[in-house]
């Protein structure tokens, strides 16, 4: 089917949806209720659990900056498991395998 | 009017009087898609409400260098997929709309008639395709996208787009040329007009 509209049908379907459709357009109800949930959303980005989650993420960041800058290196392995605070760590870091510290001088 | 490259950056930075351009730009256009597929007016609303909000949601992964129109019109027509999915479509006729047509002043009472008669077939015969066909026989006629466009829109190959709306285009056609109420002269009044 090609994509010219001068068949009938095609002239018809066209001109039958555009002149129903012309005239029609949402209420202003719509916008008003966007700006609520656009509101909502802003609210919702500034709750106190949010804002304890970036607390949290900073707060690693940190962290990082300190192991890095004290040239304490974690790097993922199989004995890194058995002490209870590189356990948290690999929760944290959402890794899949357990960390090992070494301090690099 | 802006462009969308450059709405984009500022809503990118937050910039809500550039979100209510962007709504002003394509809310109507928007509305009657969603208007054609649901045929619900408040359905239609909801639908373009939430189009918007999604994309408030997902305007940071847009490419502020192309148009938004064919993104917008993927969203809306997704929620009409998943409310049709959620909800057995309720089909709401043309008639109210097609009546303010015909409201406007004609030649004579037997010609607004006719051209009743030959809207109601329309209506009919658009109300008895498929959800898939409906959606790209609207993208198709009343948004006026092309072929490649509308796949863009729904995601899927031309193959699939053109096979829906030949589909369509046989099915429309066979509909109206069976029903009696339409004849060559109507559709011609129709088309003249």
């Amino acid at each position: 089917m090609c994509e010219s509209r001068h068949d009938e049908l095609d002239v018809l379907l066209e001109r039958a949806l555009r002149a129903w459709a012309a005239d029609e357009a949402p209420s202003d109800r719509v916008w008003a209720n966007i700006k609520i949930g656009l509101r909502e959303r802003e609210r919702r980005y500034s709750a106190p659990s949010n804002s304890l989650r970036r607390w949290w993420m900073d707060a690693l960041a940190l962290g990082t900056d300190v192991l890095m800058s004290a040239r304490i290196i974690l790097t993922p392995s199989l004995n890194g498991g058995d002490r209870e605070w590189t356990r948290r760590l690999v929760v944290v870091g959402q890794s899949a395998v357990s960390l090992h510290l070494s301090i690099h001088r | 009017m802006l462009d969308d490259a450059e709405l984009v950056p500022r809503i990118q930075n937050g910039d809500l009087d550039a979100f209510e351009a962007l709504y002003g730009k394509y809310k109507n256009e928007l509305f009657r898609t969603a208007l054609a597929i649901t045929r619900d007016r408040g359905v239609a609303e909801e639908l373009l409400q939430d189009c918007f909000l999604r994309a408030y949601d997902h305007i940071d992964r847009v490419d502020a260098c192309s148009s938004l129109r064919p993104w917008l019109h993927r969203i809306v027509v997704n929620l009409s997929y998943n409310w049709s999915a959620k909800k057995r479509l309720r089909l709401v006729s043309f008639e109210d709309a097609f009546d303010r047509l015909l409201s406007l002043p004609r030649s004579s009472p037997e010609r607004a008639f006719e051209r009743q008669e030959v809207m109601k077939v329309v209506d009919d015969a658009i109300r008895s395709l498929s959800m898939p066909q409906r959606v790209v026989v609207v993208l198709f006629y009343l948004q006026g996208f092309s072929l490649v466009e509308i796949a863009h829109v729904l995601d899927c190959p031309v193959g699939t787009v053109k096979s829906r709306l030949h589909n369509a285009r046989k099915g429309l056609r066979r509909r109206l040329i069976a029903d009696s109420r339409i004849s060559r002269e109507m559709a011609y009044d129709l088309l003249s007009s």
